[in-house]
């Protein structure tokens, strides 16, 4: 019989503690706030692979790939 | 003989029986004067019993004295006085079946004890509390307790005897006692244990528990004492069978508590998503242990494979519908105790469409795509003004949009396709209109209507919710093709959809290259072979049995830097175990459609068409593709658009991939086929496992390591960040598109930009005609306000200053 391994730790579900620090780092640089009002207390939507969702609810990997993605180069207004 | 209650002579038998050991008849006779029924027994006269008290007493055995007090004992209970005497003769009969004439009382009262406890619990526990003359309640409590096995069950009556007997006072256990024969049992049939042993291993349990003194039990900690005890035996391959599946009470708590992040799909947590979350832990555990070999399990733990949606072992994966199925034969599903004839109305089938698909995403795990919508609604909008066909188009997305029960309260995950014209092969097929009847008439009849309905499904599109938000579902998925741009309605159609992608990103521009193309889910496709479905539309339908993605970059560490050859090899074992995975799945999923009434019966027994609605030797087994970049950047130290030698060996590890499944697909009669996996999961997990074996992996995952943030790029995509053109991405990210059967994305990644509707058609117009990319996307970034409620675009990087 096969070895039977223990199955990695599920960080997914349990992770609503470091998530709150996490996002209080990234804090500095998404600072999401409406530019009608000013009010922080908004919440984003994007495609997070093939639909959209809320950005909060997102898993941390999704958000950390959101952020390179706004680092990415895919419009240049005066080409194309 | 005469009756007892009246006296009359006149009585019968009704029914006559032999004692088990043949000493006595009993009779059961009916009075015919008063029709009260007793029972009489004959038997050989024997030597009269004699009962010796507990002070050395003798008297006379008495059967009824025996018999009111056990009536005693059973009062209230659902006992007749059939099994009552059923029980007095048995125990007589065993009493008689002693040398002795002498019996003592102790003996009787154990007797009684004995069978009661085997009838019923309650009259069990009454009889021994005064047989055992407990001088207090705190002694009865204490015998009460060593007897006690907490059991979890609930409670069914509510009866106040039974109330009486829940010594923890908890509602939702119930009270058993010690027996030690269901180990037994238990050992054997759920480990197929022989009775020799299970008796052995039930007798050690029992020794330990009550040598240990404890006072209560529960059924885990029983279980985990006999897992033990088949631990020690060497018995190590029947602990699966005894294994629960559960969860420990710290991570149940958190799952109720906090919310799972696996789908961002289940937008606020609440009773069904966290029924859902527990439903899928378990599952998961059941699906590695119970549906999957050992090898491809392993396999999913370190990674080396990712075996999608593994939380749903009971439903397949995809899916597309056919709203002429809906149309023709109206609504019958097993889950429905009602049925609809077919709609005579457009709102009516937007209705039946709604119910069909809720019903329907309890078999698939993923995602509901619905062929030519916007056509197969075309015969019921004839002479219909454009406001009213506005309406239905309102009804119909914001209904699909709101439809969020299923699946842990998750809004369906629904797919739209829609055509700017009628194609060349649906021109010639009959058209079924109101009332499932056909109209006479071909699709190609029906172009007007159709465009009108896509016009009025993209104005809605285009104007969002109620706030202004966009709609995540049901998709846009827009088909393109090159009459697109040469028929003048269906242009000025493509340019309204471009700017509906350029006001929200709403629009999924879609390249049919190939002739038929179905579109589902982020990106599967599917190309129709069968002339059957185009001609008969009510029978098209698809079904992506499984997805199981390949983690690139391992295998590529397997393999060690440099070595491209062995890493192909590497993934083509890997592709091997996915396909066991398949087959695996496969087999188990065919015995669930098949069984008459069995969970999947749904699906796998004969349609209203005459075909099963999923056919499991024609669906799409699929190998999904993530961290080619992380891959090909281990392997020669670059990235996939750092250089062309990457690129080209980005190609060349996906063309082998490609062959291999045309090889699997040759060997096994299965369709098998590439997909770029969306990977909203996968591709964090394959970095978090990677990061603990490979521990060179920590120089190629992307994210933030600090953080734990980390993953790999999706499928075959360049990296997110990557600073190459637009054009060079859709072109390079398009050639890949080919190899990748299945579906394939490019996603323009615009942030807080708002694109002009020219420069979107422009983009799409040679996306079209000068690469291979099968679809690209626009995704903007919204921030949306709770305070104001106001849509605006970017989030959280340099907000635009012209919102408006």
């Amino acid at each position: 019989m096969a070895k039977i391994e223990p199955e990695p730790r599920k960080i997914t579900e349990l992770e609503t503690t470091i998530e709150a620090k996490e996002s209080h780092n990234a804090g500095d640089q998404l600072k999401p706030r409406c530019p009608y009002c000013g009010s922080e207390n908004v919440y984003g939507m994007s495609r997070v692979v093939g639909y959209f969702s809320i950005i909060e609810n997102w898993n941390r990997s999704k958000k950390a790939e959101l952020k390179r993605r706004q680092q990415g180069n895919y419009w240049f207004d005066n080409k194309s | 003989m005469k009756c007892p209650y009246c006296g009359s002579p006149n009585t019968r038998v009704i029914d006559k029986r032999l004692s088990e050991d043949m000493k006595y008849n009993r009779r059961r006779r009916e009075c015919m004067q008063c029709k009260k029924r007793f029972t009489t027994y004959e038997r050989v006269e024997d030597i009269k019993l004699t009962v010796v008290k507990k002070d050395k007493r003798r008297e006379p055995f008495d059967r009824e004295k025996i018999k009111r007090g056990i009536q005693k004992a059973c009062e209230k209970r659902p006992i007749s006085i059939e099994e009552i005497d059923e029980i007095v003769d048995e125990i007589e009969g065993e009493l008689r079946q002693y040398d002795e004439v002498e019996i003592d009382s102790q003996v009787i009262g154990e007797l009684i004890m004995e069978k009661l406890r085997e009838l019923d619990e309650v009259a069990y526990i009454r009889f021994a509390s005064v047989y055992r003359r407990f001088t207090d309640i705190a002694s009865f409590m204490k015998e009460l307790e060593k007897l006690k096995v907490v059991k979890e069950v609930s409670v069914k009556g509510h009866d106040s005897t039974e109330l009486l007997l829940m010594v923890a006072g908890d509602t939702r256990e119930e009270i058993s006692s010690w027996d030690k024969s269901k180990i037994t049992q238990a050992l054997m049939r759920e480990a197929g244990l022989p009775k020799v042993e299970a008796e052995i291993i039930a007798n050690e349990v029992e020794r330990k528990i009550f040598a240990s003194g404890i006072q209560t039990i529960s059924v885990d900690l029983i279980r985990s004492l006999v897992d033990n005890e088949l631990f020690v035996r060497g018995y190590d391959t029947k602990l699966q069978q005894q294994r629960i599946l559960g969860i420990p009470t710290f991570d149940l708590k958190q799952l109720i508590l906090s919310k799972s992040k696996e789908n961002s799909n289940v937008v606020a947590n609440n009773p069904e998503a966290v029924n859902l979350a527990i439903a899928e832990t378990i599952l998961k555990k059941y699906a590695l242990q119970e549906l999957f070999s050992p090898e491809v399990a392993n396999a999913h733990r370190k990674g080396r494979i990712y075996l999608h949606d593994l939380g749903f072992p009971v439903r397949v994966y995809c899916s597309a519908h056919s709203l002429e199925y809906i149309k023709k034969y109206g609504l019958k599903l097993l889950n429905l105790s009602t049925i609809s004839r077919p709609a005579n109305h457009a709102d009516t089938l937007t209705g039946h469409l709604n119910t069909f698909l809720a019903s329907m995403q309890a078999y698939y795990a993923g995602a509901l795509g619905l062929a030519y919508l916007n056509i197969f609604y075309a015969p019921y909008f004839v002479g219909v003004p454009y406001k009213q066909i506005k309406q239905e188009a309102q009804r119909l997305i914001y209904s699909c949009s709101q439809n969020a029960f299923s699946r842990g309260g998750q809004t369906l995950f629904v797919d739209f396709n829609i055509h700017l014209g009628i194609p060349n092969y649906l021109r010639d097929i009959p058209a079924i209109g109101p009332g499932g009847k056909y109209t006479g008439k071909t699709y190609a009849h029906y172009e007007k209507e159709a465009q009108l309905f896509a016009k009025a499904l993209m104005e809605v599109w285009m104007e969002g919710d109620a706030q202004g938000k966009v709609f995540p579902f049901p998709k846009f998925d827009l088909h393109v093709d090159q009459k697109s741009f040469d028929d003048p309605e269906q242009f000025k159609l493509l340019q309204y959809a471009c700017k509906v992608a350029s006001e929200n990103g709403s629009t999924y521009f879609i390249f049919d290259r190939d002739e038929v193309n179905l579109s589902m889910c982020c990106r599967l496709k599917t190309t129709i072979r069968d002339t059957y479905m185009i001609e008969h539309p009510e029978s098209m339908r698809y079904c992506g049995f499984q997805n199981v993605s390949i983690n690139l970059p391992q295998a590529a560490y397997r393999a060690g830097k440099g070595n491209i050859n062995d890493c192909i090899s590497q993934i083509k074992e890997a592709m091997d175990i996915a396909m066991e995975a398949h087959l695996q799945k496969k087999a188990f999923i065919h015995k669930l459609m098949t069984t008459e009434n069995g969970t999947l019966w749904q699906i796998g027994k004969t349609a209203e068409d005459g075909r099963p609605y999923v056919d499991l030797e024609k669906a799409t087994y699929i190998i999904g593709v993530i961290g080619l970049n992380e891959c090909v950047q281990y392997l020669i130290d670059e990235e996939l658009h750092e250089s062309e030698e990457a690129y080209k060996l980005g190609l060349r590890i996906i063309a082998a991939m490609n062959l291999k499944a045309k090889e699997l697909e040759k060997k096994y009669g299965l369709k098998v086929t590439l997909e770029e996996t969306p990977g909203e999961s996968a591709p964090y997990k394959f970095a978090r496992t990677d990061i603990r074996e490979f521990p060179e992996s920590i120089h190629y995952v992307k994210g933030d390591l600090d953080t734990g943030a980390i993953y790999y790029s999706n499928s075959a995509h360049f990296a997110a960040e990557a600073p190459i053109d637009i054009i060079e991405r859709i072109t390079k990210q398009g050639r890949f598109n080919t190899l990748i059967e299945s579906g394939s994305i490019t996603h323009i990644f615009i942030g807080e930009q708002k694109i002009d509707p020219a420069s979107i058609l422009n983009l799409v117009k040679k996306s079209w005609l000068h690469t291979q990319s099968a679809q690209i996307v626009f995704s903007p970034e919204f921030t949306i306000c709770r305070d104001c409620g106001k849509v605006s675009r970017g989030y959280g990087r340099a907000m635009s200053e012209m919102a408006q």
